[in-house]
């Protein structure tokens, strides 16, 4: 176990060193969910306040992704990524260690987004530890998700237009801007079935004390999400040796 | 057969219906450098590949110091380096870097590692480069680089996939003189190469491969001994030359090449031969401009050895 999880940390370290600066990455994960944030928060009350919870999920959303789709796509376009196949390791910790460069990577972003709704809503969270919980859960689980959709791509090339064809439209239905139970009825299933509802939904708590579904079944939902995201992707690289 | 550091029996590949490995045998012995000599898509990287755990073995047993690359296959890579044909370390890491990353993801010690990459920077004298990143290293450095970072946890065996491909002459050499350093400090090499020279100049013993079949396998020598009454002949008629087929069914004849006037012939019996180009030029009222007789090279040993499918 030990080793598993020194082979991801090496991982994770080494993709953190290559990627942070990619273009991509920078305009995607940090830029634009910031710009993003400020935009909506910029006209003050009662609603900057409930908004605020559920874009500090959207950033950390797009930052984990944005970096954790970086590393994959370049290293499959590059030829680089069979390198880790290579080394004399459980094969998970390839997505174990992808996945956790993205989480350091939104964990970066979260506190970013943080100051800039503390700077324009003066809005602390009513339960700091549930929050700082709720961000790094919410990087774990983004992170495998990116790393899922990052393997699922065929064209790596299209990678950010493929992650934004996903991401972009859970903006409006993961009950970030409007709440969940406003969606039309059609909608709602969507909504119950995108990751990110349940982050911006156990955000909103850790920050307001009440949110639209109990922190305990989001907080699972989450935890059993981004398990089986990971679960899957190591699937999709073991069946990936041709 | 009792150092044989790498064992295979039968290695088999499907994609599909297409058979790119069919049956391959053979053992490479501790201590020297085995070539895999075969032209472009004869299974020679398909080969290493299933050996090194990139590929799935369809059928067929491969052992690596006695470990089963398919049972044991975590074993297997902390015994053996690969360097592909591409050079494909992190590009936006420096040099140091990513030898320090292939030491750590080895389970190199720290002090050992920053030890290692030390005299492996030394050793293929990019010192002066260590804090660039790989992607602005010219071809021949990042070739260098690629096989230091193969060797930073101490491999026994080391897979070299086309090792020179690409690169200009004077960094081919350099990286021949590396391979041969390396050989002889103790480090058992195979070595993937459609170059017949490279093979030649530096292996102990070569398997040759074509269309997934091992066609011949043996020492330079052996290999050369083999086709030793192999001898080329040619000739330049005038006007012109007649019909190749002709040419083509004479007895010995075991290659045969033309461009205008001219005419290569690859044969076994040279008087033989050479009786029959007379009637030949005689037949068709052609008149002999130029003609010579030499021992074949190593270029047409090796296209003799996979056209002819001898061994």
């Amino acid at each position: 176990m030990r080793s598993l999880l020194m082979h991801a940390y090496y991982i994770a370290k080494k993709d953190l060193k290559e990627y942070y600066m990619k273009p991509g990455t920078i305009s995607w994960g940090l830029l634009f969910p910031v710009v993003f944030t400020a935009a909506f928060l910029i006209k003050r009350g009662v609603y900057s306040a409930w908004v605020a919870p559920g874009l500090l999920a959207l950033s950390v959303f797009f930052s984990s992704t944005s970096m954790t789709g970086s590393s994959i796509v370049f290293e499959r376009r590059f030829g680089s990524f069979e390198r880790l196949l290579l080394f004399p390791m459980r094969l998970i910790a390839v997505a174990l260690g992808k996945s956790l460069g993205g989480t350091l990577f939104g964990l970066i972003s979260s506190v970013i987004s943080m100051t800039v709704i503390y700077l324009m809503t003066g809005a602390t969270p009513t339960h700091p530890g549930l929050l700082a919980a709720t961000v790094i859960l919410t990087a774990v689980q983004a992170s495998a998700f990116g790393a899922l959709l990052a393997f699922l791509v065929r064209d790596p090339s299209n990678i950010m237009t493929t992650f934004n064809l996903v991401r972009l439209p859970m903006i409006f239905l993961s009950g970030i801007i409007v709440p969940v139970t406003q969606l039309p009825l059609v909608l709602k299933p969507v909504a119950y079935a995108l990751p990110l509802t349940y982050s911006a939904e156990l955000m909103r708590y850790a920050y307001l004390g009440q949110s639209g579904m109990p922190p305990a079944l989001s907080a699972t939902v989450i935890v059993l999400q981004a398990v089986a995201f990971l679960l899957l992707t190591d699937y999709i690289i073991r069946k990936s040796i041709p | 057969m009792t150092n044989c550091v790498c064992e295979v029996h039968g290695l088999t590949k499907f994609y599909g219906n297409f058979k790119a490995v069919d049956s391959v045998s053979f053992c490479v012995r501790e201590g020297e450098i085995f070539g895999f000599l075969g032209p472009n898509g004869a299974g020679k990287t398909t080969t290493v590949r299933m050996l090194t755990g990139l590929t799935r073995i369809s059928g067929g047993t491969a052992r690596i110091f006695g470990y089963d690359v398919v049972r044991d296959g975590r074993k297997v890579k902390g015994l053996i380096g690969l360097v592909p044909d591409t050079s494909n370390l992190y590009s936006e890491l420096t040099c140091w870097d990513n030898l320090i990353f292939h030491g750590e993801m080895h389970g190199v010690p720290r002090r050992l590692r920053a030890e290692r990459a030390e005299e492996l920077l030394e050793l293929f004298d990019l010192r002066r480069f260590r804090n660039v990143k790989f992607r602005n290293l010219s071809k021949g450095l990042k070739r260098r680089l690629t096989i230091a970072a193969a060797l930073m946890h101490g491999p026994k065996l080391l897979f070299l996939d086309e090792p020179t491909l690409g690169l200009d002459v004077l960094s081919r050499r350099r990286v021949w003189g590396l391979i041969r350093k390396l050989n002889r400090e103790g480090l058992t090499i195979f070595l993937t190469t459609h170059n017949i020279y490279e093979a030649f100049e530096l292996c102990d013993r070569i398997a040759v491969i074509n269309k997934g079949r091992i066609v011949a396998i043996g020492t330079p020598a052996e290999l050369r001994s083999r086709f030793s009454a192999t001898r080329v002949i040619e000739v330049s008629f005038s006007p012109s030359r007649g019909p190749l087929r002709e040419l083509a069914v004479m007895d010995g004849v075991m290659g045969l090449e033309g461009s205008g006037g001219r005419v290569k012939l690859i044969v076994q019996d040279s008087l033989a031969a050479l009786e029959a180009l007379t009637n030949y030029a005689r037949r068709h009222g052609l008149s002999v401009e130029s003609i010579s007789l030499r021992g074949a090279d190593a270029e047409e040993v090796f296209l003799n050895i996979i056209g002819g499918g001898s061994g």
